[in-house]
């Protein structure tokens, strides 16, 4: 009898400890928050700094490995929030740099993170490691460091490319700068 | 209201705002292009000593590194910067490797640099670019960033800038060694081929 009891409580304690780790798992990686990150190539990317549509386009270039990147993401994403809607047209996206065999172990786990779930923008991955072949496409001074952003329209001619990070006051204001031209 | 006045007008103003923006753009180009004479420095290595360029006597020039113990890049090349010091120091391009994150960044503090370069067993000089004047002076953004430098007469010049190769995941995958492949053209007297390459890297932490 003693022994039965012993194995029920064991399996009672058990079947806690899995619950338990279930709703630390929920909470920290919230389930129905599928977090998208487009695997894309250097053809894909050079058309995604291309188009033609009357829209200030944002392309912020950023790892997981980089800390000033990861900084100030909070920053694009408020400015995405702030910024897209149908009045102001600016479609932002942020493009890692990780290499492709992060995708699923670091950049997704990344969006999935509580406190960076609500990033709306498209995500995408550039798989594309010949860095001297497409760097220069998107800018011909950018010397590789990252974070990077790209801000363009192509209608209205606009053009600004920044290597470096911004504060959230320095990003607003050259995307408010740059929606008024 | 003239239409055609405003619309003018408008395109004027972008067209101004562009210039401004290249201007800009232009003016924070700073630093070295490949074709200039380089300056020399005076920096603290790991051990202790001041390191010059014109220190190394038997160089025929070098193979200057701006790099860091904390940046994932920086790390991927270690080896390969060890590899290509113990290939071509003896034949006169010795690697010079320079952080200039020693104050910005924690993993990168003088003592961590000795502690990291004990690690690796770096047969290269590895020399503290506290100030950051250096890494200002030639122009480097990030690291890994490489400038591979002639001597002539005792006139530097730079031969070449940008990535180590051409794939910082995998040295097994590499299909262009740039600085190598730099460093035998100008052993066999010959013109470097490909005189800049482009790389991801860790952007510098400037002093604010």
């Amino acid at each position: 009898m003693k022994k039965r009891s012993f194995i029920y409580s064991f399996l009672v304690i058990l079947l806690g400890v899995i619950c338990f780790s279930f709703i630390l798992k929920i909470d920290n990686y919230s389930n129905n928050n599928k977090q998208i990150v487009i695997p894309i190539d250097k053809n894909q990317l050079i058309k995604l700094t291309n188009k033609d549509d009357d829209s200030l386009f944002v392309i912020n270039f950023w790892a997981t490995w980089c800390a000033p990147c990861v900084a100030e993401l909070p920053y694009f994403n408020a400015a995405h929030k702030k910024y897209n809607n149908s009045k102001s047209k600016m479609s932002m996206k942020l493009v890692s740099m990780d290499f492709d065999d992060q995708l699923e172990k670091r950049v997704i786990p990344f969006f999935q993170r509580k406190k960076n779930s609500d990033y709306a923008m498209n995500k995408y991955l550039i798989t594309s490691m010949d860095y001297d072949n497409w760097m220069p496409e998107i800018d011909k001074g950018w010397s590789g460091s990252i974070p990077a952003t790209l801000f363009y329209n192509k209608t209205k001619n606009i053009y600004h490319f920044h290597e470096g990070d911004y504060n959230q006051e320095e990003l607003f204001h050259t995307i408010d700068s740059l929606l008024t031209l | 209201m003239n239409y055609n006045k405003i619309f003018i007008s408008l395109s004027m103003c972008v067209a101004v705002l562009a210039i401004a923006f290249l201007f800009t753009a232009a003016t924070n180009k700073n630093g070295y292009a490949v074709g200039d004479e380089a300056k020399d420095f005076s920096l603290k290595n790991i051990d202790g000593k001041m390191v010059s360029l014109a220190g190394m006597k038997d160089a025929k020039g070098y193979i200057i590194t701006f790099t860091c113990n904390h940046c994932p890049y920086a790390k991927l090349y270690e080896d390969r910067l060890v590899s290509l010091h113990n290939q071509y120091a003896e034949q006169g391009y010795p690697v010079v490797a320079i952080n200039p994150n020693v104050l910005t960044q924690k993993d990168d503090t003088f003592a961590k640099m000795i502690e990291r370069a004990a690690e690796k067993k770096f047969p290269f000089v590895y020399l503290s670019d506290e100030d950051q004047s250096t890494a200002k002076m030639y122009g480097a953004t990030k690291t890994p960033h490489v400038y591979v430098v002639s001597k002539n007469n005792e006139k530097l010049k730079v031969e070449y800038i940008g990535a180590i190769d051409d794939n910082a995941r995998s040295a097994d995958e590499v299909e262009e060694n740039y600085v190598a492949d730099a460093i035998d053209a100008l052993l066999a007297g010959k013109k470097v081929r490909k005189k800049e390459a482009k790389a991801v890297g860790c952007s510098i932490k400037w002093k604010k």
